[in-house]
């Protein structure tokens, strides 16, 4: 190969790594930007609301968690509900609300995030029909968790989770741990990374 | 060993050496692994697929799904981030850019595989694991490469999404420090592994370059060997020859010697016989012409069994020189008279009598000029009208050139080189001894002679030291 | 005048008889001893005017009998007939004023020849007053026992080649350049006696010039007995061997 097309060619490979470094940093800076982004946080009553089928606790605070049951982000909320769960579980009562549409099949009663929404201790899994319940709650995006007191008092709503379907320690669980400490703490709402619960049309 | 490789030439070419077979070795270490990290960037990719499709295959929005941006994350970012790699290692195998490229993009690849498995925690040990791969390369930069790499997105990711580098907002000072410290930690041992490896390579290199060395003068010693055994061989073959030679000139001599007496005296009781029966009275009484013609052909074989024994003692033994002035024309003069006359052939002697005098042993110069121009004389044909001319000049500056000449019929380009080895003749008489005589002969007198030869002319020429070098000596 | 008798010695029958008979032939007187011992014996009781004898001979061999002659009856010449032997021997015989030496087989006019020479055996040898007690090759001669006469006088040498009693003639030159023309003279004189040049070492032309008087030889001073002895030898053998 002669000198000239050998030093294009090393040319044009300096062109591509470079072109590629950009499209990766792009790439990642993206993705990122996206995992960060979160869902509408909704806002929550600040007051357990009536009309909810929703049983609360009269001794223990209510833990009510919004989950979309195919929501793969959701699962990450999940463990992290478990973590909690596993140290606090006598302290606080959970609701998982998972949304099924009415026409929906099987698998929405039936996916790995309900089977491991029943396994949580002192848990309870409870269907919404199309999404009424999650309505009345005014929750948008699926993860979206929502503490009450025993006296039906809001007291913290947000995610479980850092980012989209992200593992590890976020300060929404970590207030909620505060909060059944009853140590108050500074945040009050953390955002909320997860598919959204409302179909296109349906949103407000 | 290394004693053998003293001198300075043989250490520059050992570095020079263990330095080439050190790249090629490291050559090939990279090219094999960039093969596999070739093959493991696929794997990720495809890998990556299958993790996103089963562990986040749909992005839903109430009832409607759609591919989850993971699925596309991980066929275009996941297929970006192999393609430049795999690339590479087709293009530019064993390159530097190559390699950091790839550990650039391994990195990258933890990062990747981190988000599209949901932040696992045991997804975070492809980052140890890419480190530990890295150093196949036994390249210790690479390690500072995807240090930096992975240092980098930390920093970005720290900097703009504190939150999904450290799960929360606002991390401790020292998090940072942590995850280095766990990096470091394996970066250290790593580096240790790379050197070591470099250096055990250079080990390898060194011994090899010993070893071919070793071979080389090993080879050249058997070489040397090879010839010295031949020329050995060579020298005694010659010198059983020689031996052999000079043990038949022996042989002969004494043979000879002793048939000088035996010789002389048929020689002498022939020339009595041939007297008493030559008076005229006898020749009467005798009535047969042949009886005096066979007398003389006794005499003429006696003459020739003379010149066969002194050709023999000539040729078996070596005189020394005893050396006097001697003018030259008086020497050839006297040579020419003794070569018995043919017909049609005439000697002349064209040496000019004011030529400078040589120191030379008379005898057996006289002896190399007889033997010369009796060559000569014989090798015109019989009937044929020939000349043979002796000739010299030079000699007080210039070395002398004494030649003798002939237009006989000359010596064929094959033989000439052979003329002057013993038992070597073209005659179907004669001893073969003659030239050969001749030739130590002029060698004894510390001079050299050569033949020139064509058809009608062929010419000998004697070369003698001048007369100046021949004083001073 | 005398007879010319010749005393042959040889060990060897057939060669000393037929040496002997070709010698009659040409009306020399010739006895025949059969050994060195036998030849001495004959010496005593007769007087020789030559002594052929072979070299090899058991008991006495020629070198022995040459000395045994020198010292007995130095005036008589001895020629010795060699077949192949040691060089040392032939020196030796040389350096003891031997005649000459003649190589077997040899042809009987050769000896014939050298029987002429011997007849008249003295070496002459001709000096310059230049020489004066340079002249050295009368001494070397003496020495060696071969019989010399000297003389100075130029036209006194030209009258003793005259009558015919000299066969080899020594000139010694010291540096006289008008002297070379003596050798021409002697030549002139009488062709068959052979010229020894002696002289110091000439330059080219001078050594030209002397070239053209055709001497036997010519010898550089300072004189190499050996060689001076050798060349008076061959000059005394037959022409076939010089």
């Amino acid at each position: 190969m002669s000198a000239t097309s050998r030093l294009r060619q090393r040319l044009v490979l300096g062109v591509l790594t470079v072109l590629w470094t950009g499209a990766i940093v792009g790439g990642l800076a993206a993705l990122n930007r996206y995992k960060s982004t979160p869902g509408e946080i909704g806002t929550l009553p600040s007051q357990w609301p009536q009309s909810t089928s929703v049983e609360r606790d009269e001794k223990v605070p209510t833990l009510v968690v919004f989950a979309h049951p195919l929501c793969p982000c959701t699962r990450a909320s999940m463990t992290e509900l478990g973590k909690l769960l596993d140290r606090h579980s006598t302290e606080v009562r959970t609701v998982i609300v998972a949304m099924k549409p009415s026409e929906g099949g099987d698998e929405w009663s039936r996916s790995a995030l309900t089977e491991t929404a029943d396994r949580l201790p002192n848990a309870t899994l409870m269907q919404d029909l199309d999404g009424k319940e999650a309505e009345r709650f005014g929750a948008k995006t699926s993860g979206t968790a929502a503490l009450y007191d025993p006296a039906g008092r809001l007291l913290f709503h947000g995610g479980l989770t850092i980012a989209r379907g992200h593992e590890g320690d976020s300060p929404g669980v970590k207030q909620i741990r505060a909060l059944l400490k009853n140590q108050d703490s500074t945040t009050r709402n953390t955002p909320v990374f997860g598919c959204s619960l409302l179909t296109p049309e349906l949103a407000r | 060993m290394n004693s053998t490789f003293n001198s300075p030439t043989i250490q520059e070419w050992l570095s020079g050496r263990s330095e080439e077979l050190l790249s090629e070795h490291k050559a090939s270490v990279f090219r094999r692994a960039d093969k596999m990290f070739a093959w493991l960037m696929g794997a990720q990719w495809l890998f990556g697929i299958i993790l996103a499709v089963v562990v986040a295959p749909y992005a839903w929005e109430g009832r409607i799904r759609s591919l989850h941006t993971h699925v596309w994350v991980a066929v275009l970012l996941g297929g970006a981030l192999s393609a430049l790699p795999i690339a590479l290692t087709i293009l530019r195998p064993g390159t530097a850019l190559t390699r950091h490229v790839i550990a650039a993009s391994q990195m990258l690849w933890s990062a990747l595989l981190i988000h599209l498995s949901g932040g696992r925690i045991e997804t975070h040990f492809h980052v140890f694991g890419s480190l530990a791969f890295l150093s196949f390369y036994r390249d210790f930069r690479l390690l500072i490469t995807a240090t930096v790499v992975v240092a980098s997105d930390h920093l970005a990711r720290g900097v703009l999404w504190p939150e999904s580098v450290y799960g929360i907002t606002n991390p401790e000072w020292w998090r940072f420090l942590e995850h280095a410290g766990w990096v470091i930690f394996e970066n250290v041992v790593l580096t240790a592994a790379c050197v070591q490896g470099v250096n055990e390579m250079k080990q390898v290199s060194k011994a090899r370059a010993e070893s071919e060395a070793l071979a080389m003068v090993d080879r050249e010693k058997t070489v040397e060997l090879d010839a010295a055994l031949e020329a050995l061989k060579n020298q005694q073959e010659k010198l059983v020859r020689t031996e052999k030679l000079a043990a038949v000139g022996q042989l002969a001599a004494s043979v000879g010697h002793e048939l000088r007496n035996p010789l002389s005296a048929i020689r002498n009781a022939a020339t009595f016989i041939a007297k008493r029966t030559g008076t005229e009275k006898a020749q009467e009484a005798i009535g047969d012409a042949r009886v005096p013609q066979f007398f003389t052909v006794i005499d003429r074989e006696l003459t020739a069994c003379s010149r066969i024994i002194s050709d023999l003692l000539d040729f078996a033994r070596e005189r020394p020189l005893s050396l006097s002035s001697c003018p030259l024309y008086s020497l050839v003069e006297d040579a020419i008279s003794v070569v018995p006359p043919r017909e049609g052939v005439t000697i002349r002697n064209e040496v000019s009598e004011e030529s400078p005098v040589p120191q030379l042993d008379r005898d057996q110069f006289r002896q190399i000029l007889i033997n010369l121009v009796q060559n000569g004389s014989e090798s015109i044909p019989a009937g044929a009208r020939g000349e043979v001319v002796v000739q010299c000049e030079g000699g007080d500056e210039s070395p002398w050139r004494i030649t003798v000449t002939d237009s006989g019929s000359g010596i064929p380009k094959e033989i000439v080189s052979q003329i002057f080895q013993p038992l070597f003749t073209t005659k179907t008489k004669g001893t073969g001894l003659g030239l050969a005589i001749v030739a130590s002969m002029v060698q004894r007198h510390r001079a050299s002679i050569d033949v020139t030869s064509q058809p009608g002319n062929t010419q000998f020429t004697i070369t003698l030291p001048a007369n100046a070098a021949a004083v001073a000596a | 005048m005398d007879q010319i008798r010749i005393l042959v010695v040889d060990d060897e029958a057939g060669l000393r008889t037929t040496l002997a008979a070709n010698l009659e032939l040409e009306n020399f007187a010739v006895v025949e001893a059969a050994n060195g011992v036998e030849a001495l014996d004959c010496l005593s009781s007769e007087s020789f005017s030559m002594i052929i004898s072979d070299m090899r001979m058991p008991e006495m061999n020629g070198l022995d009998l040459l000395r045994e002659v020198k010292q007995r009856t130095p005036e008589v010449p001895i020629v010795l007939m060699t077949g192949f032997e040691l060089e040392e021997m032939i020196d030796q015989a040389v350096n003891e004023g031997v005649f000459t030496i003649l190589t077997k087989p040899f042809r009987i006019e050769d000896i014939l020849e050298v029987v002429r020479r011997a007849t008249r055996s003295s070496v002459l040898v001709v000096t310059e007053k230049e020489c004066g007690s340079r002249a050295t090759a009368k001494a070397t001669l003496d020495g060696a026992g071969v019989p010399t006469q000297m003389v100075v006088n130029r036209d006194e040498a030209l009258e003793l080649i005259g009558t015919g009693g000299t066969d080899v003639c020594l000139v010694e030159l010291c540096g006289d350049s008008a002297a070379r023309e003596m050798i021409g003279r002697i030549r002139e004189r009488d062709a068959t006696v052979s010229v020894i040049a002696v002289s110091p070492p000439l330059d080219s032309e001078a050594m030209n010039q002397m070239v053209a008087t055709r001497p036997f030889a010519l010898i550089e001073k300072p004189i190499e007995a050996r060689l001076l002895l050798q060349t008076i030898v061959r000059a005394r053998g037959p022409r076939s061997n010089a």
